[in-house]
């Protein structure tokens, strides 16, 4: 029997997801939480660094920071979204939290707050939590879960979307501790699973960030947009058990960076601000050095961190244990280094109500796209979802008190639950499991579709999906039938949702003939606003993938006006 | 170093396994090799086993095994010649070295583990001191890995009160704010703080280092004895 769970708002995901179920309570609705691992310990939200975009005193203003945000998003923000996130930093949404929640933002000696001034913004407007790597920001937001007694459904995957018509009317779930299905009946639905940084070889993303929402919400029909856009910074190239991990911007750590002839290659693009300048240059640069064969020993640049240990400066200082429990004094060695996965501009097409092109459906945090645009400004994804990820709770419990009861296509259910237990198919001698797939993905991925691009390397990694396709995906196997906490299942479920993904990222990357944002074309250097200045949208209509372009949505600023 | 090293991993699947067994995997050696990546290498080349991680950078706390009978984080824990690998105790095993923690998240809740507080200032962000954030710092630093509690000893004997050190962070931590306006000085007294026996084996196992016992529970009962409680 398929076990049915009731709720008006269902929140898919437990970041920016945690925000909207805030909301949804505080709005009336009855509010279910889904979280793929246990809430507070899964997703990227819950290991993010402390460092938020939160404070505008003069001569500080929304419209400095939106048209901050509007420039480093190379205009491809959607500026209604912009300027409603701007305005409600500049309302204290984000710092009326310390005192709600809990947490501090770090005072310094005078008892006054500490702000820093990240690449790209005009003033010093991020705070920050000294926390060394606990997530004490989001822990205040656990507590006003806990205190709601939200209802929360942990380690439990979402398969698929329900739709009745062009409607979402739930989702179908998998318990991962017992291997049942469970059906929710929602009248609305917040999807935020987060990003797809396990697509890449090297991540600094958790475990679970493996594209779920952005397929799931492809599959029930709804628009995505920018899935060209993802943003790097530089984390260890090595050794193993760290790599990915996020080591942070030079500019503010004061490293400095080297490659293997020990040659401080930044100075050649840059030789007043050298290593200080924004993720995207660096990480460039870094990523030719190595295809030039000036990389390092494991496949990186050298980061001179060797200052970092006497100064002590807290966001960073943890790095020190951590590198040291691996055998790396980075008080004496310099760390290896690449551009390590990040973010991800792109994903679901939402509108300033942060609802999707699928009725019910709502979209929050990484899952969501538009905000950002080409390019994200440091200390605005924590900022995002503190505010966006309410915002879309709200919305999305307006619509579920109006709303009336979905019907559930039962047909629909049965149909995914068979395409989830044929999954379940154990190893036989030819068999492909789900690991080595996700891995020749991540490869394929980091190879073609990094920082660096061109259609040579984009077509490859077409045709490299395809073989994946219809050679391995046909083979895959898990090597165990047990459907009690059988993670190889779940592991095929993210490997097929990862492959999804990957060629709609590749589609995107491939038609974006310019050079725009965190997006670079080696082929087409030049940003072209003639031809480019639009949104790539990409949606499945009647099985086929569709991709079509779109404008901007400009209100205040367009390019090329104010400029110098 | 070995060239290899010899893990062996507790199994068991309740419902359908008899009783638990263990099973002994071969993992090459490398340097820097955490436990976590000999887990990581076993069930992706080896055979499937069940067991949590989320971050791989000790922040997230969900890694938490026992490492030859220590509690230890598998991310952090380095993979020595010969391990022996189990769940940690005191928790229904799910399977293998995956247990249910339902039972401290239920305890945590009933502790009210957020600011209680009914007046707010006039505007934000609000004047904080810097003492008061120094004091603020020590805590953030617990990241609900449950190790602490799988080591103390207290929580072993039966019929004890006390809930364990990392719940006893939680109220020492709201104790401590000045923006907080419940008493927790009882409600730690109520939750057994005086039945600490001040051993220190949770600062031990600590990933964090953080000092648990002369931090929480000895301000704890500064606290109390202040108020004339103790």
């Amino acid at each position: 029997m398929d076990r049915v769970h009731e709720t008006d708002v269902l929140v898919i995901g437990g970041g920016a997801g945690a925000r909207a179920a805030i909301a949804a309570d505080e709005a009336g609705a009855r509010t279910t939480l889904i979280d793929k691992g246990i809430f507070g310990k899964a997703g990227i939200t819950a290991t993010s660094f402390g460092i938020v975009c939160s404070y505008l005193p003069r001569p500080d203003s929304a419209d400095v920071l939106f048209e901050d945000m509007v420039r480093a998003g190379e205009f491809l923000n959607n500026q209604k979204l912009v300027e409603i996130f701007a305005n409600e930093i500049a309302q204290g949404k984000v710092t009326e939290l310390e005192a709600k929640y809990g947490f501090i933002f770090d005072r310094d000696e005078k008892g006054k707050l500490v702000r820093k001034q990240m690449g790209g913004h005009s003033h010093a407007r991020d705070l920050v939590v000294t926390w060394n790597d606990a997530p004490c920001i989001w822990r205040g937001v656990i507590g006003d879960v806990v205190k709601r007694a939200i209802e929360i459904f942990n380690e439990v995957v979402i398969t698929d979307l329900l739709t009745s018509g062009n409607r979402c009317v739930g989702a179908l779930g998998l318990d991962i501790r017992t291997g049942e299905f469970m059906v929710f009946r929602s009248k609305a639905t917040v999807l935020a699973t987060g990003g797809l940084g396990q697509m890449y070889e090297f991540t600094d993303n958790s475990r679970g960030s493996t594209a779920d929402g952005y397929a799931m919400a492809y599959r029930a029909g709804a628009e995505l947009r920018d899935m060209e856009y993802m943003q790097t910074m530089l984390g260890f190239a090595w050794p193993k058990a760290i790599r990915g991990v996020g080591i942070g911007e030079p500019a503010l750590t004061g490293g400095k960076l080297f490659n293997a002839e020990m040659d401080r290659f930044m100075a050649k693009i840059d030789p007043v601000r050298i290593d200080n300048v924004p993720k995207d240059i660096h990480g460039r640069a870094v990523m030719r050095e190595i295809k030039e064969g000036r990389g390092t020993k494991h496949g990186g640049i050298y980061f001179d961190l060797t200052r970092m240990g006497e100064e002590k400066q807290p966001h960073y200082y943890y790095l020190y244990p951590l590198a040291a429990n691996v055998g790396v004094d980075l008080g004496k060695e310099y760390a290896e280094a690449i551009p390590t996965v990040h973010y991800f501009m792109g994903g679901v097409y939402v509108n300033e109500n942060h609802q999707s092109s699928v009725k019910g459906l709502f979209a929050a945090g990484e899952t969501a796209s538009g905000l950002h645009g080409a390019e994200r400004l440091a200390g605005c994804s924590v900022a995002d979802i503190i505010v966006f990820g309410y915002r879309a709770g709200a919305m999305a419990a307006k619509e579920a008190l109006r709303a009336g009861h979905p019907k559930i296509d039962w047909e629909q259910v049965h149909g995914y639950q068979e395409r989830v237990l044929g999954l379940l198919k154990k190893e036989g001698a030819d068999g492909v499991r789900p690991a080595v797939i996700k891995k020749k993905i991540r490869g394929l991925m980091w190879e073609h579709a990094h920082m660096l691009r061109d259609e040579k390397g984009l077509k490859a990694l077409l045709k490299g999906l395809k073989v994946i396709r219809e050679k391995d995906v046909p083979k895959m196997r898990v090597a165990s039938d047990s459907l009690r906490w059988n993670y190889d299942w779940i592991e095929s479920l993210e490997a097929l949702n990862m492959l999804e993904v990957a060629e709609l990222v590749a589609r995107s990357a491939l038609a974006r003939r310019e050079t725009r944002g965190a997006h670079e074309r080696e082929d087409f250097p030049e940003k072209d606003d003639e031809n480019w200045l639009k949104n790539i949208i990409i949606s499945l209509k009647a099985g086929k993938m569709v991709l079509k372009t779109r404008p901007p949505v400009m209100t205040k600023l367009k390019p090329g006006e104010g400029d110098g | 170093m070995a060239e290899e090293i010899t893990v062996k991993v507790y199994r068991y699947e309740p419902g359908s396994d008899e009783g638990p067994e263990y099973k002994t995997y071969h993992v090459p050696y490398e340097e820097g090799i955490t436990v976590l990546e000999a887990l990581m290498h076993i069930n992706d080349n080896i055979g499937p086993i069940s067991f949590r991680y989320e971050c791989r950078f000790q922040s997230c706390g969900a890694c938490g095994v026992m490492v030859n009978d220590k509690p230890v984080l598998a991310c952090k824990q380095a993979a020595e010649a010969e391990i022996q690998v189990d769940p940690l105790p005191v928790f229904p095993v799910i399977k293998d070295l995956v247990v249910d923690h339902g039972s401290y998240y239920k305890k945590r809740a009933q502790l009210r583990p957020y600011i209680e507080r009914t007046r707010l200032p006039a505007e934000f962000p609000e004047p904080i001191s810097y003492e008061t954030d120094l004091r603020y710092r020590e805590y953030v630093d617990c990241i609900d890995c449950f190790l602490c509690q799988v080591a103390c000893p207290v929580l072993k004997e039966k019929g004890t009160r006390f809930i364990g050190p990392a719940l006893m962070t939680y109220i020492a931590r709201f104790a401590l704010d000045p923006r907080d306006e419940l008493d927790r000085v009882r409600m730690a007294l109520s939750e057994g703080l005086m039945e600490c026996t001040l051993c220190g084996e949770c600062e031990k196992v600590c990933p964090k280092g953080r000092r648990i016992m002369e931090v929480d529970i000895k301000r704890l009962r500064e606290l109390a004895k202040l108020e004339g409680l103790i």
